[in-house]
C-alpha cells in the first residue's frame, strides 16, 4: 500500500517535472504576447483559463510559472541543503572554535522569523527572482547545519569511526565515506519536504514584489496582478492560486511518503 | 509528530473550520442592502480614504492636503470646477497699480473652530507660520512684506506674480489658529485649529475621527462626527463601500468601477483631473537619440492603454497639461502617434538593428535594454508600466521594469538615476501649469532646476519660460503655455501616458459628494444624509 501511495505520487512529480521542462513545446500560446484589446476574456475554448489585463493567455502563463516555480524551489533547495549539512558536518566533527563559530551563527539565524528576515534581505537587496533565492538561502540552511551536526555528533562515538582514524583515514575521506552517507538520508527527506515550503515562500516574496518581477509568468506575481480584477476576473486569482496548492499538495504528499519509506525505524 | 489517526482528526477540524467561516461569511453578506442605502447613524458619516499623513501638522511634508481633504483647514481661495480662483476665506482682492501688492478682504463672519474670529492678523500670523515652518513654501511665492489692518490683508511679493491668488489656495496656506498653538495646543498631537466644517477630534495613520464645527461661519455642518478610516487597498476600499462599511469612497480602481457605474445604490462622481501620468525620459543615456525617444513613443498605444487596460478611467495621452485645463490639447500636433511601424523604422534610421534574432534590436554590440523605474502605491502605474514593456517588446526594445518604494521616486529623479521614470503628477494645484511646466523641463544649470533631473535642455524653451514668468495677460500666458508644450512634443521629450480621471463614490445613503479637478476638496458641509 505504502509502496503504491510512494509510486503515485512520484509518478505526479515527474509528471509534473516533464510538463515544466518541455513547457515551451507544450504551451498553447506565447506566454508573453499581449493583445490589450483582447484583455481580461473569461475561460473559454481559445483560452482555457482566460486572459489577463493585458490579454496574454493565463494558462500558458501557469505552465511557464510552474517552470519557474520548480526550477527556483529545487536550487534553492539544494544550495540551502548543501551549505546546510557541509557546515553542519564541519561544526560536528571537528568541534571546539569552529563549532561554536558556526552554531552560534545558526543560532542567530534561526532566531530570526524565517519569512520576515527574507523579505528584509530581498528588499534591500532589490526586488528580482535571483536575489529572492539568494535571500531565502541565508534564510534556510541554519536548519540543515543543525542537523547535520546531531548527526555527525552521533556517528562520530561509533566505533567504526575510531577504527578508520586508527588505521590513518584521512578527515576528508572520514566525512566522505561514513559521515556523509549518514547525513545524507536524513537531508534528502527534509529537503524534499521544503520544496514546497519553498514554493510557497518565493511565491510570497514575488506577490510582495520581492520576487519576479513583470512580465515574467511567477504565480505569485500573477495573483497579486490579479488581486485588482478580484471582484470582476476572480479567475486571474483563482487559477495560479490552485496551480500553487495542487504542486505544493503533491510535493507533500510525495516528501511525506517518501520518508516513510526512507525511515528506517519502519 | 502526529499520528496518521491524529493527523485525520486535524484535518477533519481544519476542514470543518474553514465551512464554518464561509457559512458565517455568506450569511453576513445577506442583508446588508438596507445597510448600504441608509445611514446606520444619521449623525455620522464614514468616508474610506487613501492617506499619506502621519500627522495633521500642516506644515509638515504634504500633510495640509489631508487636513483640507478632511474638511478642518480653509484657504483664503478656492478653486472651483473649471480651476477658477473663488472666493473662500477672502470675499475679494484686488492687486496695486505696480503689481507687486495684493489686498485680500477677509469675510467678516469667519471664524475659527474654537470660535475665536479670523481677523487680518490672524490670517497673517497663519501665513508666516507656512514659510517659517515650511521650506517648500518659497517654490510658490516670496514676499517682501504682509500687513494686517482689521479684515484688509496685504501681501506684497518679491517680484511680480499673476497668480498668486491662486497660489494662495495652495492647502499649505490654510489658515489655523496660531494663537492657540502659542497658548499650547500641539497641532502634530492633537491636530490644528482651523475654519473648516469638521474639528479634529482624533487622528492617527489608520483611521481619523473629525467632530462638527459648532462655530461654522459658512452654513450648516450636518453631520456630529465624521469616521475617516484609511483604506489604502483600492480593492478594500471599494468592498467598504459596497458593504455599507463606509458611505463615500475615494478613487475606485478602473477594475472595480464595474460594480458601481449603473448601480442605483450608488452615485459615481467622476471627473478629468489635473494629474498626468508621465515616464519622464532621461536624456543622457540610450534615449539621448531623439529617435529612439521618438520611437519609444510612437511604439506605445495610449489610446488603448486608457480605453482596454483602465477601463476608460483615464484620457489617452498626448502633452504634457490635461485637456481638463484649457491650454490648447486640441490645437497641439502629436508627431509621434502610435505606429509600431514607424517606429520601427524611427529605430532603423538610428542604426539599431536586431543582429543576433533574439528580438531585441542591438547596435555597436550593445542591446537596446532600457531601465523602466516605477512605483506601484497608485494601481495603474504597474499596469501602465507593463503594456509599454510589452509593446515596445514588439519593436525590438527590451524595457526592465524596476519596481522601487514610492519615498526614493523623487530623488531618483533628481539624480537622473533612471531611463525612463514614472509619475503621477498634478500639473496645475495652483490654478496654473507653470511650475510644472517649468520644474521638469527647463534647463539645469548646475542644479538650479533640481527637478529637472533629465538633462533635458532647449534654449529655446528657456527663453519662452523666461517670458511667462512675467506675463499678465491671460490670453498671452495661455498662448505662450501652448508653445512650450509643442516645443516638449516636437523634442519627444517625455512619454506622456495618460490623463486619470478622479472620483468619488458614495452611496444613497447621502446626497452632494462632489469632486473638482483639485483633489483636495473632499469631505465638506455639503455631504448631507439623504433625505
Amino acid at each position: 500500500m505504502k509502496n503504491k501511495l510512494f509510486c503515485l505520487y512520484t509518478g505526479l512529480v515527474c509528471f509534473m517535472l516533464i510538463f515544466a521542462i518541455f513547457a515551451p513545446y507544450i504551451v498553447p500560446q506565447d506566454p508573453f504576447y499581449s493583445d490589450i484589446a483582447s484583455s481580461l476574456q473569461e475561460p473559454s475554448a481559445q483560452h482555457w483559463f482566460g486572459t489577463d489585463k493585458l490579454g496574454r493567455d493565463v494558462f500558458s502563463r501557469l505552465l511557464y510559472g510552474m517552470r519557474l516555480s520548480l526550477f527556483t524551489a529545487i536550487t534553492i533547495v539544494f544550495c540551502i541543503a548543501s551549505i546546510g549539512s557541509i557546515m553542519g558536518a564541519i561544526a560536528g566533527y571537528f568541534g571546539g572554535k569552529i563549532e561554536q563559530v558556526i552554531m552560534r551563527l545558526v543560532d542567530i539565524m534561526l532566531a530570526f522569523p524565517g519569512i520576515v528576515l527574507a523579505i528584509a534581505i530581498a528588499g534591500i537587496l532589490g526586488g528580482s527572482i535571483g536575489n529572492a533565492i539568494l535571500a531565502l538561502t541565508i534564510v534556510g540552511w541554519a536548519k540543515y547545519a543543525r542537523m547535520a551536526r546531531s548527526v555527525t555528533l552521533k556517528v562520530c562515538n561509533e566505533d567504526y569511526i575510531a577504527a578508520a582514524k586508527v588505521q590513518g583515514g584521512t578527515t576528508f575521506n572520514i566525512i566522505k565515506r561514513h559521515i556523509f552517507p549518514n547525513v545524507l538520508p536524513l537531508v534528502v527527506v527534509t529537503g524534499a519536504m521544503d520544496l514546497g515550503v519553498m514554493m510557497v515562500e518565493v511565491a510570497g516574496l514575488s506577490f510582495l514584489g520581492f520576487g519576479a518581477q513583470p512580465p515574467t509568468p511567477e504565480w505569485g506575481l500573477m495573483i497579486n496582478d490579479g488581486r485588482q480584477y478580484l471582484q470582476s476576473s476572480p479567475y486571474l486569482m483563482m487559477f495560479p492560486g490552485l496551480a500553487i496548492f495542487i504542486v505544493v499538495s503533491i510535493f507533500n504528499l510525495w516528501s511525506d511518503a517518501l520518508r516513510d519509506k526512507m525511515d528506517p525505524r519502519q | 509528530m502526529l499520528t496518521k489517526t491524529g493527523r485525520k482528526t486535524w484535518l477533519k477540524k481544519v476542514v470543518l473550520a474553514s465551512f464554518a467561516t464561509l457559512m458565517i461569511g455568506a450569511l453576513a453578506g445577506c442583508g446588508s442592502s438596507d445597510k448600504v442605502t441608509q445611514l446606520a447613524n444619521k449623525d455620522t458619516l464614514s468616508v474610506g480614504v487613501t492617506n499619506f499623513a502621519d500627522t495633521l501638522e500642516p506644515t509638515e511634508n504634504y500633510f495640509a492636503w489631508v487636513v483640507m481633504r478632511y474638511g478642518v483647514g480653509e484657504t483664503l481661495t478656492k478653486f472651483d470646477e473649471k480651476m477658477n480662483t473663488t472666493p473662500w476665506l477672502a470675499k475679494e482682492w484686488f492687486v496695486s497699480e505696480d503689481k507687486m501688492t495684493w489686498t485680500f478682504i477677509i469675510d467678516e463672519k469667519a471664524k475659527f473652530s474654537n470660535g475665536r474670529p479670523v481677523t487680518a492678523e490672524a490670517v497673517k500670523a497663519s501665513i508666516e507660520r507656512s514659510f517659517a515652518k515650511a521650506k517648500r513654501a518659497t517654490t510658490f511665492f516670496e514676499y517682501a512684506d504682509i500687513k494686517a489692518d482689521g479684515q484688509k490683508l496685504m501681501i506684497t511679493t518679491k517680484k511680480t506674480l499673476p497668480n498668486l491668488p491662486g497660489l494662495i489656495a495652495d492647502p499649505l496656506f490654510l489658515i489655523v489658529d496660531v494663537q492657540t498653538e502659542k497658548e499650547g495646543r500641539n497641532f502634530s498631537k492633537e491636530g490644528p485649529i482651523g475654519t473648516g466644517p469638521y474639528a479634529v477630534k482624533s487622528f492617527t495613520k489608520e483611521k481619523a475621527t473629525m467632530v462638527k464645527n459648532e462655530h461654522y461661519w459658512n452654513g450648516e455642518v450636518p453631520f456630529k462626527t465624521v469616521e475617516i478610516p484609511s483604506i489604502d487597498d483600492p480593492n478594500t476600499r471599494a468592498l467598504s463601500l459596497q458593504s455599507g462599511d463606509v458611505n463615500v469612497a475615494v478613487n475606485i480602481a478602473a477594475a472595480d468601477m464595474v460594480n458601481f457605474v449603473g448601480n442605483d445604490k450608488f452615485v459615481v462622481d467622476e471627473i478629468a483631473s489635473l494629474r498626468t501620468v508621465v515616464a519622464r525620459m532621461n536624456h543622457k543615456g540610450l534615449l539621448a537619440d531623439p529617435k529612439v525617444r521618438a520611437a519609444v513613443i510612437s511604439g506605445s498605444d495610449r489610446e488603448t492603454y486608457a480605453k482596454t487596460l483602465l477601463k476608460n478611467t483615464f484620457i489617452p495621452g498626448k502633452a504634457p497639461i490635461p485637456p481638463s485645463l484649457d491650454y490648447g490639447f486640441d490645437q497641439l500636433k502629436d508627431p509621434n502617434t502610435y505606429s509600431q511601424e514607424r517606429a520601427k523604422k524611427l529605430l532603423e534610421e538610428a542604426g539599431w538593428k536586431d543582429t543576433n534574432g533574439n528580438g531585441i534590436v542591438d547596435k555597436d554590440g550593445k542591446e537596446l535594454t532600457l531601465n523602466f523605474v516605477i512605483y506601484n502605491s497608485r494601481a495603474e502605474l504597474p499596469a501602465y508600466a507593463e503594456a509599454v514593456q510589452a509593446d515596445l517588446k514588439k519593436i525590438g526594445i527590451d524595457i526592465k521594469i524596476k519596481t522601487v518604494d514610492y519615498n526614493l521616486i523623487d530623488k531618483m529623479g533628481i539624480d537622473g538615476d533612471y531611463d525612463m521614470l514614472i509619475s503621477n503628477i498634478v500639473t496645475a494645484n495652483t490654478g496654473d501649469p507653470q511650475l510644472y511646466l517649468l520644474g521638469y523641463w527647463m534647463t539645469n544649470v548646475g542644479g538650479n532646476n533640481p527637478q529637472n533631473g533629465s538633462g533635458y535642455s532647449n534654449p529655446i524653451y528657456d527663453e519662452k519660460m523666461e517670458q511667462l514668468q512675467v506675463e499678465f495677460n491671460p490670453a498671452k500666458r495661455k498662448q505662450l503655455i501652448i508653445e512650450l508644450q509643442q516645443i516638449l512634443l516636437d523634442d519627444s521629450a517625455a512619454l506622456f501616458l495618460g490623463y486619470p480621471k478622479t472620483n468619488l463614490v458614495s452611496s444613497k445613503a447621502v446626497t452632494g459628494v462632489k469632486m473638482l479637478p483639485s483633489d483636495y476638496y473632499w469631505i465638506t458641509n455639503n455631504i448631507k444624509p439623504a433625505k
